[in-house]
């Protein structure tokens, strides 16, 4: 029954480039990354322990979420807060490194996500000296049976560390060492040598647990990459559309020049951030006068993401 | 011969006319579409074109944003002196004014995305939003934290918004250390002659034909392209010199079509506009009036930099003789020279060690300041008080480049200076207060 709405349902081949469009921009722009992730299961596994022993048992934990740029550390993070909301709902707190540059500003913040009492609206009042003792109070009265527990995640962890006395960090790893409302404190960097910038008495309170996200796929899981995030989703309304894309998309990764524009790429860099830049370029091609991506394609966008701007600049 | 820009999620009337404005960069407004998209889809976070100047950049954005009337902000980073400048006018033109008030005194980044997400959870972006930051070179000496976050834009608000960074300087210089969220690179190439050819004859005069005004064009891309490309300039210069092309015509001695005659007339002329391109010496009504007035008087070709004279006041310019002196002569000899007992000076000694190479080719040796007030001393012919008037003068000279100042800035006791003129001119001057410099020269004895 449901098949036969299916093959009755084919759409002129604009609104298919329209839609094959609209997902595929939405996937490779917002660098949305597949659910399953191939090579740091362990690490995920790992992360979503750490964080349901948190919710869950009201285990205080820190953990440091170390990868190069380009690797799933922001995706990780939300996939397993999203997972680990089974059992007692925690309240999340994300804060960039890169918005938040002042302890002052990343209190008012917390505040803020947190819906302390002194938030009217959207303004904090107090200063800072009197929003820290706030939070550390509101944080000491609870403990492990009845208050939920909080989960603090810090994007750009390297960045607070640059803040003065590094306050901020001092006081959140104090709180997950001592017998306060439980709370987990997940920083993500991409730098290796972070704990170097932590002070002492911040270093001593943090629970030295890192989690290297240092995938390294060989050359045919990235030919898989690239494939995956070509295709399109099974529900896709114009079932013959869907198929001549990914039997286009097959032939396209089996291509014996593309095979060697995909490997100079791999040799350069193997995350995921270029992959979509690559793609991106070839998609913008994709018309309705040419439904498909060729290899020409391809072999015209990689000439645009490595050529030279220092050559291109001077003048002929 | 406009190429068509083609794109379904927009009107072909449209696209048309952006076309006709956007002559010699179809390829790259074809590229910016097809990155664009449709307004509805999402386009690349950040990207960043960059080309010389007079490359059309702004141009090509400006056309199709307001042509396809998208929503959009532009910003150029040079009025952008603090942050809440930028902020205020992204929320101005996509929200309103109200929105933009809602900004506290001195906002932080993180206050301009948490109002700006506010904003779009209440009115999600329909179309792609572009926000256009011209001079984007500027962001580099901003917080350091303002270029990384700006590219992500896009994943910190959650939202259609696309950054587009225009800038001179390729993006290499623009990486912070520890990376960031690389954007699209997209570049201007410069015009070429017969691109640079279709463009000036645009501007062409109305009371003249066209084919008359592209042969000008033709005759003056001919002289200029191989040292300037710019448009700009070039308009200029087309604008300055057309006048002058036009002159033989208005006195009515040649016809529109006689090509031979009319370089004859306007050659010397384009070579002497050649040695003051990009300069701007003088304004441009000066140097039509001295065009004119280069005409009566067939003098030989001057340029505009030749004509220095420095006044300068009594006691500067024995200074500035002293100087010489101290620089030129090495410094065993002032002896001979400024004082009037002096003793024998055994030449044969120096003479044997040290070749007799002219001082004058080795370039000037620096001093200390004590030397050269005592050879000013000895040289005005009057009594001089040590007075700070004196002094004044000294640093006046250094700040009109005559003398350089060799030591550091630290050492304020005993500062070392450099005699910076050439022989021609300490002759000139010393000429004016009649000393007769060569005489004291260890050169020339």
């Amino acid at each position: 029954m449901s098949k036969r709405k299916v093959t009755d349902a084919h759409l002129p081949v604009g609104e298919c480039i329209t839609q094959l469009q609209e997902i595929l921009r939405r996937r490779l722009c917002c660098q949305q990354l597949p659910d399953r992730p191939d090579g740091v299961e362990a690490q995920h596994k790992h992360l979503l322990e750490l964080l349901r022993r948190t919710a869950v048992h009201g285990e205080s934990n820190s953990v440091l979420i170390v990868g190069p740029q380009g690797s799933w550390k922001n995706n990780a993070a939300e996939v397993r807060v999203e997972r680990s909301a089974g059992g007692e709902r925690s309240a999340e707190k994300p804060a960039a490194g890169l918005l938040q540059t002042d302890d002052r500003i990343a209190l008012k913040e917390i505040t803020r996500q947190l819906h302390l009492e002194n938030v009217v609206g959207d303004k904090v009042f107090g200063s800072f000296a009197e929003n820290l003792a706030f939070l550390l109070e509101a944080l000491k009265k609870g403990d492990r049976s009845s208050s939920r527990p909080v989960l603090f995640v810090l994007d750009e962890f390297d960045l607070f560390a640059h803040h003065k006395n590094q306050t901020l960090l001092y006081n959140l790893f104090d709180v997950s060492q001592s017998a306060q409302a439980p709370i987990a404190v997940v920083g993500i960097t991409c730098r290796l040598d972070v704990l170097e910038l932590l002070e002492k008495r911040v270093k001593s309170r943090f629970s030295h647990r890192q989690i290297h996200l240092l995938s390294s796929p060989t050359f045919p899981q990235y030919v898989d990459r690239v494939r995956t995030q070509l295709s399109l989703p099974d529900d896709f309304p114009d079932v013959k559309f869907a198929e001549d894309w990914k039997a286009s998309v097959k032939s396209l990764c089996e291509d014996k020049s593309v095979e060697d524009v995909l490997k100079r790429h791999f040799n350069s860099s193997r995350d995921f951030r270029s992959m979509h830049m690559l793609l991106m370029l070839c998609l913008s091609r994709v018309s309705v006068s040419k439904p498909a991506i060729r290899p020409a394609d391809l072999l015209e966008a990689s000439r645009l993401c490595f050529t030279d701007s220092k050559a291109n600049m001077l003048h002929w | 011969m406009t190429a068509l820009l083609e794109h379904p999620g927009y009107e072909e009337q449209r696209l048309r006319s952006s076309a006709e404005k956007l002559p010699s960069r179809e390829l790259q407004a074809g590229m910016l579409l097809s990155l664009m998209g449709q307004p509805q889809q999402y386009s690349y976070p950040s990207v960043f074109i960059y080309g010389h100047r007079a490359s059309g950049k702004s141009h090509v954005m400006q056309v199709l944003l307001k042509e396809l009337e998208l929503p959009h902000a532009t910003v150029s980073c040079v009025e952008c002196v603090s942050v809440v400048l930028l902020f205020e006018q992204v929320l101005l033109s996509f929200f309103g004014c109200d929105v933009a008030s809602l900004l506290p005194r001195s906002p932080s980044l993180s206050d301009f995305v948490r109002i700006y997400r506010q904003q779009c959870s209440q009115t999600p972006a329909k179309q792609t939003r572009y926000i256009v930051m011209e001079k984007a070179e500027l962001l580099r000496d901003t917080d350091a934290n303002l270029l990384p976050a700006l590219l992500r834009l896009q994943e910190l608000v959650e939202d259609n918004v696309t950054v587009i960074l225009l800038s001179e300087i390729v993006w290499d210089k623009f990486r912070p250390n520890t990376g960031c969220f690389e954007p699209l690179l997209l570049h201007f190439p410069d015009y070429s002659k017969a691109e640079l050819q279709q463009i000036l004859s645009q501007d062409r005069h109305p009371s003249y034909s066209a084919e008359f005004y592209s042969s000008y064009i033709n005759i003056l891309l001919g002289v200029f392209y191989s040292v300037c490309r710019d448009l700009r300039e070039l308009r200029h210069l087309a604008a300055l010199n057309f006048s002058k092309f036009c002159e033989p015509l208005a006195e009515g001695k040649v016809k529109e079509t006689d090509t031979h005659k009319l370089w004859r007339n306007i050659e010397p002329h384009l070579k002497k506009a050649m040695q003051t391109v990009y300069l701007r010496e003088v304004s441009s009504l000066q140097w039509e009036q001295m065009q004119q007035m280069e005409e009566k008087e067939s003098g030989a070709l001057r340029g505009l930099s030749a004509h220095t004279h420095v006044e300068l006041p009594y006691y500067s310019k024995f200074l500035l003789i002293a100087a010489y002196l101290a620089s030129y002569n090495p410094a065993r000899t002032d002896k001979r020279f400024f004082l009037k007992h002096h003793g024998k000076i055994r030449k044969t000694n120096f003479l044997k060690k040290n070749e007799k190479t002219s001082n004058h080719l080795l370039g000037p040796k620096p001093f200390p300041l004590d030397r050269l007030l005592a050879i000013f001393y000895s040289v005005v012919d009057s009594r001089v008080a040590p007075t700070a008037s004196i002094f004044s003068q000294i640093s006046s000279l250094v700040t009109l480049q005559l003398l350089t100042q060799v030591s550091h800035d630290d050492q304020l006791d005993a500062p070392k200076y450099k005699c910076a003129v050439s022989m021609d001119f300490i002759c000139a001057i010393s000429r004016t207060v009649s000393f007769d410099i060569v005489k004291y020269l260890y050169d020339f004895l």
